[in-house]
């Protein structure tokens, strides 16, 4: 099999390294030395894993994404709270998120969810805001 | 020799002041809750906690800190008794016995066992941080930069070669790490690197975001992908002592005794983590018992013991190069080490001059969660901390997804960390699935700075001659400890070779 997880990942960190290669041509000696030395390394421990996978047969280690819908949903759900977190608040976008990941992955239990996302809730509110006093996002309504 | 231990009775009243001891006791409460539900490290559960911290002053936020290690390390055996899960990787051997115990009707006297064996290890380890750091940290203020250029260089390769399965994934892992640290301004040129104009890289990424992303996301997608949806039922959490605490304590000494000294040993060196110690205790301890009845792997409370002993004794003892050489030698030291950094205090010989108050008090604090764990991880609490593996593992995931924003959000108010925590996320969940570990890649980031500014340093001293680096006798040493490093995976991949060949032979 031409395409592996490990030639894949060397691929990337390539890529990766040839650009910051290139970008660090624009920095002053002093300040480019030991990006590039750094580079060097990565380049020489890409090298070696790249020809590694050569050699040895690829290990089985089942799906790269053990259930690519909750995965989806994961990720999706993590950058849609960070979206309203900035666009609702944080209280309001951290109960959204809990009340609806948690019915969307398929958790039925109402009463009980609704009571952890409520004392979650307080417990945030009460520790971050009333102890600490830590400027959170404010809610839409604040805004 | 007094000289040395004086800041530690100086540093006996702050320790023992009420909001100090508070916070020891909630740390030690988050740290076992968080350390017996299965998926969520050590690691990870100081991560998610850390934020907690931010607005505590600095020996409060160390005390909570040494709470949660401590607390964690323990609370791995909860599951690893009950369920045969084990809480926390450390906690692997510890299912060998405890689980065994549990199916014979025995899992409260194997949580007694856990708890006095954890409680003893964790004890013996704070006292060997307390003897062996502070003589340490005095024998590296004769360290100059280029000596510190090695030691980090020995810290990266060291963790790099020895914690994950392939030496070379280590090292391209800590080697990313490394160049992650060089993003922001140049701290001696004042020239920006890899920020490309942007504002929010113009400081360079913060620990925490770094820590949140790879630490404690991964293991949050994973519990999304598998998606639980159901506790586990009361009836299996129900535990009824036989016996005292104490019950025939003589017969477990020859192995607290062993298992500590195993435990200390693994924790100070870079690169071992609580589960080896726990593995190698386990073996000696089946190694030196004659005739063990039941026998081991059938419910021995000897292996119980072995294990949670070791585990506990490596946690304050892999603080030791944390404090005095800035290096850490595990992944939780590592995240320790950047909850020091966020509250001002930098690892290192110069936190013991700067700021002995501080560093001593928090030697103290890692005993005094040690003897508090005692009524933390005794049967009331563990009847009671056991009841959170109720909680189905799917409304764990929201909870450790909104302590991780608010955690990294609070650091710079940033929505552009927020993202960045994602991108982490992802690149850790790959790293975790592609046999990439993700503690050199952490290091790196902690060490490139100090590696980067000592070689420059000793550079500007010696007017450009390279040859400065290796003419130093401590250089020297570090240099030779870190070929003996890059030989361990040789020599064991020798070994692995020549013993199947006997096997070959042998059939």
């Amino acid at each position: 099999m031409l395409i592996t997880r490990d030639r894949m990942v060397c691929l990337g960190v390539l890529a990766l390294s040839i650009f910051a290669w290139i970008e660090s041509a624009n920095y002053p000696e002093e300040a480019r030395v030991f990006p590039r030395l750094i580079l060097l390394g990565m380049f020489a421990m890409n090298f070696v894993i790249l020809a590694k996978s050569f050699f040895a047969a690829p290990p089985d280690d089942g799906p790269f994404i053990q259930n690519p819908r909750n995965f989806t949903l994961i990720v999706v759900g993590i950058a849609c709270y960070i979206v309203g977190l900035s666009q609702l608040g944080f209280f309001t976008a951290t109960i959204l998120f809990m009340l609806v990941f948690s019915f969307v992955v398929g958790y039925r239990h109402i009463p009980q969810l609704l009571v952890v996302t409520a004392l979650f809730a307080a417990f945030l509110w009460l520790v971050f805001v009333k102890v600490f006093k830590r400027p959170l996002p404010p809610e839409f309504w604040q805004q | 020799m007094i000289e040395m231990f004086a800041p530690l009775l100086h540093a006996i009243p702050a320790t023992f002041q009420l909001d100090n001891v508070v916070a020891v006791m909630i740390g030690l409460v988050g740290g076992i809750i968080v350390g017996a539900l299965p998926g969520l490290t050590a690691s990870m559960g100081i991560t998610v906690l850390l934020p907690l911290t931010f607005g505590m002053s600095p020996l409060v936020a160390l005390g909570m800190m040494a709470g949660i290690y401590n607390g964690a390390m323990y609370g791995g055996a909860i599951p690893a008794v009950l369920l045969r899960i084990p809480g926390t990787p450390a906690a692997v051997a510890t299912t060998f016995d405890g689980y065994a115990m549990t199916q014979k009707g025995e899992a409260a006297r194997a949580m007694q066992i856990s708890c006095l064996g954890s409680v003893l290890g964790s004890i013996v380890s704070a006292i060997s941080l307390i003897l062996l750091a502070p003589p340490l940290a005095t024998v590296t203020l004769a360290f100059g930069p280029a000596e510190y250029v090695w030691v980090a260089v020995f810290g990266l390769a060291s963790v790099g070669v020895l914690l994950g399965k392939d030496p070379f994934k280590g090292l391209l892992a800590g080697f990313f790490g490394l160049l992650l640290g060089t993003i922001g301004i140049d701290q001696v040129s004042g020239h920006e690197r890899f920020t490309f104009d942007n504002l929010n890289l113009v400081e360079g990424f913060s620990i925490i975001t770094l820590l949140t992303g790879l630490f404690a996301l991964p293991p949050a997608i994973q519990m999304a992908e598998q998606a639980v949806k159901r506790g586990i039922p009361g009836e299996v959490l129900r535990l009824k002592a036989k016996h005292g605490l104490f019950y025939q304590w003589r017969s477990f000494v020859p192995v607290w005794i062993r298992s500590s000294i195993i435990g200390i040993i693994i924790g100070i060196l870079p690169g071992a983590g609580g589960n080896m110690a726990a593995l190698l205790a386990y073996n000696d301890a089946k190694r030196i018992t004659r005739n063990p009845d039941p026998p081991f792997g059938e419910g021995n409370p000897l292996g119980v013991c072995a294990a949670e002993t070791a585990n506990n004794a490596d946690t304050a003892a892999s603080l030791i190069p944390t404090l005095t050489l800035g290096v850490p030698g595990s992944s939780v030291a590592a995240i320790i080490m950047g909850g020091l950094m966020i509250h001002g205090l930098q690892p290192g010989p110069s936190l013991f001059r700067e700021h002995a108050d501080v560093v001593y008090g928090f030697m103290l604090q890692m005993l005094m969660a040690s003897v508090l764990l005692i009524f933390f991880g005794g049967m009331l609490a563990t009847r009671i901390f056991a009841q959170v593996l109720r909680l189905p593992p799917i409304l764990l995931v929201s909870v450790i997804l909104s302590l991780c924003v608010i955690g990294v959000y609070s650091v710079n108010n940033s929505f552009f960390d927020l993202w960045m925590m994602l991108l982490f996320g992802m690149i850790g969940y790959t790293m975790e699935k592609t046999g990439y570990p993700i503690a050199p890649a952490v290091l790196g980031l902690i060490l490139g700075g100090m590696a980067e500014q000592n070689l420059r340093l000793a550079l500007i001293i010696s007017r450009g001659d390279w040859t400065v680096l290796f003419t130093r006798p401590v250089s020297l040493i570090v240099i030779a400890l870190i070929l003996v490093t890059f030989a361990i995976p040789v020599i064991q991949e020798i070994l692995r070779r020549r013993g199947s060949k006997l096997q070959i032979v042998g059939d």
